[in-house]
């Protein structure tokens, strides 16, 4: 009976746009929440109008590419920044870093040569070189320390993404329990896609979702997150090589991309090859003054003796304190009498510019290292603004618009009461057609 | 910004603070550069520029060393210079005396006094050529003796020659001399000789006229010694003056390079300001309004 049906009509269109209302105040309430979807009623007529389903406004496909754009992004930001700090081992140029110390200690020797009686700068040079291995032992510590702050780093890295790989599962779980295409379900689906982001910047690694919602995770073709369940991950050191391995298994998991990859980089590769830069400079210097050394006589006419021990910038010490033992005369004493002479001293004072001098490595090793440093930079400032671009496409699409709310929400309005003006109208009607009739000459 | 259809409103604002944030970063690299006066703060900054001044501070150390080393040389060898012409003076004096003794009309009495005088003028020389600077024997090469002659008048110095270093290209400048350079060597040194003359004016007169060629063999290699100091002091000189230079062009190389051009860095730092103000007031023009404030 049409009355009667327009009743209901109207009714499911107050419904339905009180629902549609409820929706854009939803979208409304999360305009400025991280990683939220918007969503929107999907209308369909049937009797009146019904609520088929409450859309969420996301391509997936932007989703794939701004998580493997992010975990990228997270892999370049650490070799930035490492390098970063790195450089800040090496603080040139300056007064402070290896180049002055060592033009001052070079320059120690000249002192000496010009009048080798003089004591006060035979002593200068002992200082100096003490200064010079003291700067090589801290530098070397130091770089020692940012790798283990890295280590430290990676391990709450892999903890976190533990954390989020549960998330996941556990969501997958209530996904698969609820009704799909409602608010709540929609909300543990923005939920799960913030926590695969977040496991994807960490570690990386291959998602999908089936047709049944549920997303799953991999590694180097190994799973990390399946229907109901995830694998643990855990770092490992003791090969001393540092791996981020699975706990269930320990076989080395692959990491190629994410924060993960470089941290992995920075303790495995990085901090490795500076220090290993740092150390042949520490072994130059060594080699260069030992061996000018051992071709001069002392203040006492005796051979010269080695002024440095050690091999590497870790270990490299001042072996002499008597300042007389710097081998400044290069002519053997005569007659037990040792020769006033500086040449040798001349000699070494020039260390810093022969063929294969510390300063030389040095330097190499500082313009590489700004070189270096200047491209992770700009690499990361390019991926920075290449993620952010996909960024704000998925936020284009995904994100909440005020003014597209407000309209929604005036339209809904105006539908709401114009179906309340429908089923008074009806109502007025049926009240004619109950009150009125049959009233003819009452 | 990026070509899509749909803006949402937070990523209105997400883009607005980038931008704005990426001109505060430029501007606190432009205000550090100014403040610090340091074009270069960081290897990274400018790893070409980083290398020049690491090569110009080097050069700048090693000119500084040339300069002292050059300054201590003048001042020894000027020392040098004063004893060598004293000594020069001294032997032309001795020289009047031969020839005044080889006179004929030269009474004995006389010539004994000469010898005597010839004695003084030894003993004055001796004191000459053991003239020290600064603790060190002027004349005695590189050995490690108190004086360059012993009371006899024997040379106890060695031969090393004293250099020092003048340039990176190694070249190293002698910046002494040594005694028998001007005084001989062997037999015919002049404090023998010396001895022999005042023996000839008090015995033997007749072997004065061979003194006296003999002697002239002293003057002349005394006098080489004399020009030869005086052109080392010349050289040195020169390098002074060379070295300077070299300094004053190395400070300026080093000055382009790694100082900051202040006029051109201030004036960046406003217009960065400028465009900064613009943004913040884009920002605050752009953000206000919505569909809100036209709703009654």
């Amino acid at each position: 009976m049409a009355t009667w049906n327009g009743i209901s009509t109207a009714l499911s269109s107050l419904q339905a746009q009180r629902a549609a209302m409820d929706i854009a105040g939803q979208n409304i309430a999360n305009v400025n929440t991280p990683g939220y979807t918007r969503q929107r009623v999907q209308l369909t007529s049937g009797l009146g109008v019904d609520v088929s389903a409450i859309q969420r406004l996301q391509s997936g496909v932007l989703g794939d590419r701004a998580r493997t754009e992010g975990a990228r992004l997270g892999d370049l930001t650490v070799t930035s920044t490492v390098l970063n700090e790195i450089e800040q081992v090496f603080p040139e140029p300056s007064a402070t870093g290896l180049a002055a110390k060592l033009d001052a200690f070079w320059s120690g020797f000249a002192d000496v040569a010009r009048d080798t009686t003089n004591t006060a700068a035979r002593i200068q040079v002992v200082e100096q070189a003490n200064v010079v291995a003291g700067w090589l032992n801290d530098a070397t510590q130091r770089l020692t320390d940012i790798s283990t702050d890295y280590k430290q780093n990676l391990t709450n890295l892999v903890t976190s993404a533990n954390s989020a790989a549960q998330k996941i599962a556990e969501l997958n779980i209530a996904i698969s329990q609820s009704v799909q295409g409602t608010s709540d379900t929609n909300s543990l689906l923005d939920q799960r896609a913030n926590a695969a982001t977040e496991l994807s910047n960490a570690v990386g690694g291959t998602f999908t979702i089936d047709d049944a919602n549920i997303m799953r995770v991999s590694l180097g073709g190994t799973t990390l997150v399946g229907s109901r369940n995830y694998s643990a991950l855990q770092v490992d050191t003791t090969a001393g090589v540092t791996s981020v391995q699975w706990a269930s298994t320990d076989f080395t998991a692959t990491i190629s991309t994410g924060t993960a990859n470089g941290y992995l980089n920075t303790i495995n590769t990085v901090i490795p090859t500076w220090s290993a830069s740092l150390d042949t400079v520490a072994a130059a210097l060594i080699s260069k003054v030992n061996t000018a050394q051992a071709a001069g006589y002392d203040s006492d006419g005796i051979a010269g003796t080695a002024m440095f021990t050690g091999t590497s910038a870790a270990n490299i010490a001042v072996a002499i304190t008597d300042a007389a033992k710097i081998a400044a005369s290069s002519i053997a004493p005569t007659g037990g009498v040792a020769s006033l002479n500086g040449s040798n001293a001349d000699v070494m004072s020039t260390l810093g510019t022969v063929s294969g001098s510390p300063d030389g490595i040095y330097q190499d090793l500082v313009v590489t290292l700004g070189y270096a440093t200047q491209a992770a930079n700009q690499t990361a400032q390019t991926q920075e603004s290449f993620s952010s671009n996909i960024m704000s496409q998925i936020n284009s699409e995904s994100g909440v618009n005020m003014d597209e709310e407000m309209a929604n929400l005036l339209t809904y309005q105006r539908a709401y009461e114009a179906a309340a003006r429908v089923l008074t109208a009806i109502d007025e009607a049926l009240a004619t057609l109950i009150n009125r009739t049959g009233l003819v000459g009452r | 910004m990026t070509n899509i259809g749909r803006i949402s409103s937070s990523s209105q604002g997400l883009q607005n603070m980038d931008s704005v944030a990426s001109m505060q970063k430029r501007m606190a690299q432009l205000q550090e550069q100014v403040s610090s006066g340091k074009a270069i703060q960081r290897a990274s900054d400018n790893p070409g520029g980083t290398q020049s001044v690491l090569t110009l501070r080097a050069e700048t150390a090693r000119t500084s060393q040339y300069t002292k080393n050059i300054d201590s040389g003048l001042l020894r060898l000027n020392a040098a210079r004063t004893q060598v012409d004293s000594i020069n003076d001294q032997l032309m004096k001795v020289r009047e005396l031969v020839i005044q003794g080889q006179s004929s009309s030269t009474p004995a009495n006389v010539r004994s006094a000469l010898a005597s005088q010839v004695d003084v003028l030894r003993s004055s020389l001796l004191v000459a050529a053991n003239g020290d600077f600064a603790g060190r024997p002027l004349f005695a090469g590189s050995a490690s003796v108190s004086s360059a002659y012993d009371a006899s008048g024997n040379y106890v110095g060695d031969a090393t020659p004293m250099t020092t270093r003048v340039d990176d290209s190694g070249s190293t400048v002698r910046i002494d001399i040594n005694g028998p350079e001007i005084f001989g060597s062997g037999a015919s040194n002049a404090f023998d000789l010396l001895t022999t003359i005042a023996a000839s004016l008090r015995n033997t007169p007749a072997d004065l006229a061979a003194n006296l060629a003999s002697l002239d063999s002293v003057i002349s290699t005394a006098r080489g010694a004399q020009a030869t100091v005086l052109s080392r002091v010349n050289q040195l000189n020169e390098l002074h003056e060379v070295t300077a230079d070299r300094e004053l062009g190395l400070a300026g190389a080093l000055n382009a390079v790694e100082n900051t051009d202040l006029g051109k860095a201030v004036m960046e730092l406003t217009v960065q300001q400028t465009g900064y103000q613009a943004a913040l007031y884009a920002t605050a023009k752009v953000m206000q309004p919505s569909l809100m404030d036209f709703l009654r």
